[in-house]
């Protein structure tokens, strides 16, 4: 009971730090929402955007508690002005440098080891936050889009109809119009348009149609997302009696997507150091290699967030130095990875793995959630 | 083209010019020298990444010739020294691609009647567009 007392004044920590917002604005915090929420699974993993709270292998024996942050996050906290454009173009570094930190527990909650470490996105070129048209030809069409639409209100405050209201009708009329283009561009109704401003909007659509544009605009961000990743990290693990540094590990994750944002290629390597616990100075290196596809299976139509994703994937282990006795020297297994989305904040990944020369199968639960599950927890919402 | 810059101003990063409309526009063609003029102050903030698109800006004069239009390549601070009259500014412009991103727009200033809709006005859709009528 007492390691669950711990645990929970730790997580309680990260939160009330995090919610110590000193300029915090509703921006910045719908941004930071939004980001989280439409990133695909494994992307999630790879990088995060803002921040990441995860309880993994929760069906295992050995369960963690997971926090991830991009530098970037949490300077937001501190300056929230960074979300303003002028400002967050300059933040490339500390947006792709993530740290990470791992508390260990054992089944009975107890705190077993500490892990923390560093990550890098060597090569970033799927952010959609800085994806910009100019020069491009969707940049011309919605360039096109914007003048015409600009032109059209200009044509309608020129009219007869407008010039000859009240200074009040006026300031009623461009306050319907303001609201009616506004409308129109959230969910395409015609309905709320002013009368006398409806056919010189109905004509501007015949000319513009904004489902294709938005088609066309839907398109061009797909294709960033296929753009590669690349990111290196480094962690270092506490042991459980003396809390010394006694694993450390460098990993590097190489993501590069198809044609559409149906798959990506998935590669990924990792070499572990780690202090055998003898008296000796004998340590265990082990090499670990990944290669796969992760497929999109199915995409809400409406929002684009990712509901299911697969990853079938072939996995190589090789113990370099320190092999146990009856350990096999290496190993290798042919995975799935099965990610659910329940709700927008909650992703169930269940890992399957074959290992080909045993005929064995494995399975692992994992559950990851967003912070703001737990902060709507503790508020007690 | 219904618009035709004539004066080019010292903006860095951006397009700014007086527009006139063209010939046999109902319109008069000059404000009095008696005008007084008064300053008015458009701020518009990008939130939650690049805005992928430069943002347009025209300001219609209701009673002379004398708009302007611009475009800006980000987030500014515009001050604008505009006779008295009656007027219907308009920003166009795309957000960033993040959920909650959003552009404010806000115009303060020495006004006699003040901008309708208020300012400030956030907006988060895709493509904006917003308009202002208001009196100085």
């Amino acid at each position: 009971m007492r390691h669950i007392k711990k645990v929970i004044i730790i997580f309680t920590f990260c939160f009330a730090a995090l919610s110590a917002e000193s300029q915090d604005t509703v921006s910045a915090k719908s941004v930071e929402k939004g980001a989280i929420d439409l990133k695909s699974g494994n992307y999630k993993d790879v990088l995060t955007s803002f921040f990441q709270l995860a309880a993994t292998d929760l069906t295992g024996k050995n369960k963690s508690f997971e926090f991830k942050s991009t530098l970037f996050g949490i300077k937001l906290r501190a300056d929230s002005t960074l979300i303003v454009d002028t400002n967050f173009i300059k933040q490339t570094f500390y947006r792709n440098l993530q740290f990470e930190m791992k508390l260990n527990v054992d089944n009975n909650i107890k705190p077993q080891t500490f892990t923390a470490g560093i990550k890098y996105a060597l090569l970033n070129r799927r952010d959609k936050a800085l994806a910009d048209f100019r020069g491009k030809e969707i940049g011309d069409r919605i360039g096109n889009y914007m003048k015409n639409i600009e032109q059209i209100q200009v044509e309608y405050l020129q009219s007869e109809s407008f010039q000859n209201k009240s200074s009040e009708d006026k300031a009623q009329a461009i306050k319907e119009l303001d609201a009616a283009i506004n409308k129109f561009h959230q969910d395409q109704d015609l309905e709320s348009l002013p009368k006398d401003f409806e056919d010189f909007f109905r004509n501007f659509l015949k000319a513009n149609s904004y489902t294709v544009l938005q088609k066309g605009i839907d398109s061009a961000y797909k294709e960033i997302e296929t753009k590669p990743l690349w990111t290196v990290a480094l962690n270092s693990t506490t042991n459980n009696f003396n809390h010394a540094i006694d694993s450390v590990s460098f990993e590097t994750v190489f993501l590069q997507g198809g044609v559409s944002d149906v798959f990506e290629g998935d590669v990924r390597a990792n070499l572990t150091y780690k202090d055998t616990d003898s008296a000796n100075d004998d340590y265990r290196m082990v090499f670990n290699g990944k290669a796969g596809l992760n497929f999109n299976l199915f995409k809400d139509v409406k929002t684009k967030k990712s509901l299911l994703e697969i990853k079938p994937q072939f996995e190589y282990n090789r113990i370099l130095k320190g092999l146990v006795p009856n350990e096999e020297k290496e190993r290798f297994s042919a995975n799935a990875e099965v990610r659910i989305r329940i709700t927008d904040k909650l992703w169930i990944p269940l890992t399957v793995k074959y290992d080909i020369k045993n005929k064995n199968l494995f399975g692992f639960l994992n559950v990851a959630w967003n912070m703001d599950v737990f902060k709507d927890f503790l508020k007690g919402d | 083209m219904l618009h035709k810059c004539v004066v080019a101003r010292s903006f860095q990063l951006s397009n700014f010019c007086i527009v006139n409309k063209k010939p046999g526009s109902r319109k008069g063609n000059r404000v009095g020298g008696k005008n007084k003029y008064f300053m008015i102050t458009l701020k518009v903030t990008v939130n939650g990444g690049k805005a992928p698109k430069d943002i347009l800006v025209h300001i219609e004069n209701l009673k002379n010739t004398h708009d302007i239009s611009y475009t800006k390549p980000n987030s500014f601070n515009q001050d604008h020294d505009l006779p008295s009259g009656e007027y219907v500014l308009i920003v166009t412009g795309m957000n960033p691609n993040a959920v909650g991103a959003n552009t404010e727009i806000s115009i303060t200033g020495d006004f006699s009647t003040a901008p309708v809709p208020k300012s400030p006005v956030k907006k988060a859709t895709q493509i904006f567009s917003a308009a202002f009528y208001f009196i100085i």
